[in-house]
């Protein structure tokens, strides 16, 4: 496909000049420019014009010696600029890959909603078996934001209370108090909530072997009518639980 | 049931098969037209183009009118029709899924062809507009084969539905679902026409200056639709979402994001093209880059590929979307590598005291700025499909992108209205920045009487008043001489514009740095005091139909009662919670009802947020609009259609 001859070129780029010109007089007769920038454009222009102008009149489409050649990119300024580009992206690569983070279910590729404590807590929810690290990390932030939450207590100090079944001496007693303080404020925070009962129950019969304290909050949280899934957990120990008392 | 159903189908099939024939007849006719110059096949291109803008329209109709009287023949409207969404709803359900949005899309494009033949069809026989009516008509190929092949509307669906779930509760919930979708396609779309352009240009060779006036207010009015949609999904975001932000950087909303950043420098550099004649291949790049990057975001937004707030996730279109990119990709740098040598520019930077040099250096910001982002975006995706490893970039990496560009981009605006062309001189910039520099010194003395703290804020409402200062100056002198005329044009109109942005950072900063939130559980005639306000939750309300159900809880916010509200799609099952939202000049109080709600209990729990200066976005984005309309004006320059190589009056020539 032919291009345009480079005399209908310069014709073109003239007239292109010239009317710029006219339209420069026009702005600045309406005050939409001002002085020093009316002169320095017409002046650049001017210059362009006459250049073309020059280069047309004499019919000779080579470049005249007097008119500027066109500047040419030299390799060195090339080269410097595809380094300054490749580092620019190797920067932005290595950025964005150390501020990426695992993706949690229903949760979009980039940026993201603020998510409210109720949104927060189902997606703890969902992850209590899958990853219990990752919903303890959230139970941790619903706190913070709201420090007398009652699930987010219960259900961290159970998923504590599961992770330190595999720990010994000291830790494990510490692991266990902070549980045990969790589940009675869960319980204080909210009479009302059977869960926290339930767990109490669980953590003090099967975890810390002590059925007397066990019995009354199990006692409760039947009473409380508890969720199906963790009144499964209760009726396996129930059985267990008034056998061990009769002994 | 409202009359004649099942016809629909057949004939939107039609319309989008006889669409597809006269795109590609006119896609024939401008190539053979312009290449023999055959003035009787060129006459031809304005038919085809009619042809092709008639039929997207009547396939546009059938689908509404498919929608309308629930023809559930139709798999599309199986998926989001229902006989209980409300009329508004339902009309607008023709583009709240996949095949009707590109249905939708593919209507805008086919007038934006239709729009470009008449105005041009006095110079049909130039090449520049016959390839761009050619690159036009190629576009609608692709687009009328999506519609007939992976995104078609009409597609039969199973046989004996007899009702269907609706749109996305999302897409029922406020009723700027009629407006924000197809004014953001009007800008995307828009792109296509100085891209048609851009191509004509790099074939015929004429890559001189001339190509930009005949694009100029096509450019413009693109990133104004873009600007405004944008500014449109915000404020959606906000009323309906209840997370209480304007902004998420979601994948989807990045895919608007990006190529209005790439369209805001172009319609920066142009004026350095056309006044200076440099940034050539730069201009030309740019415009390519918007619109590949349009295709870029309806790939991620329509394949399927991520996981968004509002991303259509279904559909084999992804590999139609992804070559049709790389297909623009390469052939535009092929051409622009072709035309290499045309496209030297005859001038350098002087000094990069000048406009230009703040020009360019606008143009670096937004070049990287995008770039960021749109890796901050794909990266997700490019690891998940070579590692299998689902991956987030949050929100924290691309605010800590923002703020600084956000700052310097302020910046540059405090001082590239007073700088002129070619070179500033110190003593010009003192004058000229000085009352400028006071009002910026000013808006910091009032942010801190008022108790603003922060380096970040604080330093966006200095360069927020200065920058306001530099442009409000430059409206000064303009009408000073001409009145309210000076407003008009687009060196003043883009004054206007700049006054709507610095409105929206300030308004970003202050809402981001001094938002304060509290979840509260409320007990019925039990006042709460909170961040100085009182709450009160006096009641519920609970409205209950074959659509939905809506649990209101009322609450007395400093004794004017609002109702937030949780309404839950019974068809879809979603719980959606719709925020109420009390609204000052100073500041918004924001406030959603968390589920589950238990009217029994005398309680509701209500998550408040108070946010700064919220509502100077909305008036800042209704700036913006204004300000782009003015610049459209011509001002005093000459009609930018006029072709340049028009005979130069006598009297005028030099």
């Amino acid at each position: 496909m032919e291009g345009p001859t480079e005399r209908e070129m310069l014709e073109e780029q003239l007239d292109f000049l010239l009317d710029s010109l006219r339209d420069l007089e026009r702005e600045r007769e309406a005050g939409d420019i001002d002085d020093d920038d009316y002169r320095s454009l017409r002046d650049d222009y001017v210059s362009r014009a006459a250049a073309i102008s020059h280069q047309l009149r004499g019919d000779e489409i080579d470049r005249p010696d007097d008119t500027p050649p066109l500047p040419r990119r030299t390799w060195p300024r090339r080269i410097v600029a595809v380094l300054v580009v490749l580092s620019l992206a190797a920067g932005s690569g290595a950025w964005v890959a150390s501020s990426a983070g695992q993706r949690l279910p229903g949760q979009s590729s980039s940026g993201g909603i603020e998510e409210s404590t109720a949104t927060r807590l189902s997606t703890a929810r969902q992850l209590n078996f899958s990853d219990p690290t990752k919903a303890i990390e959230i139970y941790n932030e619903v706190l913070k934001v709201e420090p007398d939450n009652a699930e987010a207590l219960t259900y961290r100090a159970w998923l504590i209370a599961l992770t330190a079944r595999e720990a010994t001496g000291n830790l494990r007693d510490v692991a266990y108090a902070t549980v045990l303080a969790d589940l009675a404020r869960a319980r204080g925070v909210d009479p009302g909530y059977p869960d926290a009962a339930c767990f109490l129950g669980i953590v003090h019969f099967r975890f810390l072997g002590d059925a007397r304290s066990a019995k009354p909050e199990i006692d409760e949280c039947k009473a409380m009518n508890p969720p199906a899934e963790v009144e499964s957990f209760v009726d396996a120990i129930s059985a267990e639980l008034d056998k061990a008392l009769a002994d | 049931m409202l009359g004649v159903t099942g016809v629909a189908g057949p004939l939107g099939r039609a319309a989008l098969l006889v669409g597809l024939v006269g795109a590609v007849f006119g896609l024939v006719s401008a190539v053979t037209g312009t290449r023999q110059s055959d003035p009787k096949v060129l006459r031809l291109v304005p038919r085809f183009a009619w042809l092709t803008g008639i039929a997207s329209l009547g396939a546009f109709v059938c689908m509404e009118w498919a929608m309308i009287t629930r023809d559930f023949s139709l798999a599309y409207v199986q998926k989001v029709g229902s006989w209980s969404t409300p009329a508004l709803y339902n009309f607008t359900a023709v583009w709240s899924a996949l095949e009707g949005s590109i249905l939708l899309w593919l209507m805008v494009l086919t007038f934006l062809t239709v729009g470009i033949a008449v105005k041009y069809r006095a110079k049909l026989d130039d090449p520049m507009v016959g390839w761009a009516l050619a690159t036009m008509f190629f576009v609608g190929v692709f687009f009328f084969v999506l519609t007939l092949g992976p995104a078609n509307p009409f597609a039969a669906g199973p046989a004996g539905v007899l009702d269907g779930p609706g749109p996305n509760p999302l897409l029922q919930n406020h009723v700027l679902v009629v407006f924000h979708p197809p004014i953001l396609y009007l800008g995307y779309v828009g792109f296509t026409v100085p891209f048609a352009f851009a191509i004509g240009a790099l074939v015929t060779g004429r890559v001189g200056e001339g190509w930009l006036l005949e694009t100029r207010r096509w450019a413009l009015m693109s990133w104004g639709f873009l600007t405004f949609g944008i500014i449109l999904g915000s404020w959606w975001s906000y009323e309906v979402l209840g997370w209480g932000g304007v902004w998420a950087w979601d994948p989807v909303e990045n895919a608007s994001f990006i190529p209005w950043l790439t369209g805001t420098a172009y319609i920066h550099s142009v004026l350095v093209q056309e006044r200076r004649g440099m940034l050539r291949v730069w201009n030309l790049s740019l415009l390519v880059s918007t619109f590949s990057l349009t295709i870029l975001g309806t790939f991620l937004t329509r394949s399927g590929v991520l996981n968004s707030v509002h991303a259509f996730s279904d559909g084999q279109i992804g590999p139609f979307l992804l070559t049709f990119f790389a297909v623009i990709v390469l052939a535009s740098v092929v051409l622009i590598g072709w035309r290499g040598d045309l496209l030297r520019s005859p001038g350098t930077i002087d000094s990069p005291l000048s406009r230009e040099g703040a020009f360019l250096a606008n143009n670096v910001l937004f070049g990287v700025f995008a770039f960021v982002v749109l890796l901050g975006t794909v990266f997700p995706l490019i690891v998940e499909a070579l590692q299998d490893r689902q991956l987030v970039v949050g929100e924290p990496f691309f605010d800590r992108l923002g703020v600084p560009v956000g700052l310097t981009l302020l910046f540059l605006m405090c001082v590239a209205p007073v700088l002129p062309w070619r070179k500033a001189s110190g003593e010009l910039l003192s004058q000229r920045l000085f009352w400028p520099a006071w009002g910026g010194t000013l808006a910091l003395l009032v942010s801190v009487v008022v108790g603003a703290t922060g380096i970040a804020p604080l330093l966006t409402f200095f360069l927020g008043g200065f920058a306001g200062g530099a442009a409000l100056r430059q409206l000064a002198l303009a009408t000073r001489r001409q009145g309210l005329r000076g407003l008009v044009g687009r060196a003043n109109g883009g004054m206007v514009v700049h006054i709507g942005v610095i409105l929206i950072a300030v308004a970003l900063a202050a809402s981001n740095s001094f938002t304060r939130s509290q979840e509260l559980t409320l007990k019925l005639d039990t006042p709460i005091e909170w961040g100085g306000h009182t709450f009160e939750l006096v009641g519920f309300s609970r409205e209950e139909d074959d659509r939905q159900t809506r649990i209101s809880a009322r609450v007395e916010v400093d004794g004017t009662e609002r109702a937030p509200a949780v309404t839950k799609y019974l068809k879809m099952g979603n719980n959606i919670g719709t925020p109420s939202v009390l609204t000052t000049l100073t500041k918004d109080i924001y406030v959603t009802l968390e589920p589950p709600v238990k009217m029994d209990s005398g309680t509701a729990k209500i998550k408040v947020f108070v946010k700064p200066m919220i509502v100077w976005i909305w008036v800042g984005g209704a700036m913006m609009a204004v300000g782009t309309v003015l610049a459209m004006f011509p001002g005093r320059r000459r009609k930018p259609t006029d072709p340049v190589s028009a005979p130069v009056p006598e009297a005028a020539a030099p």
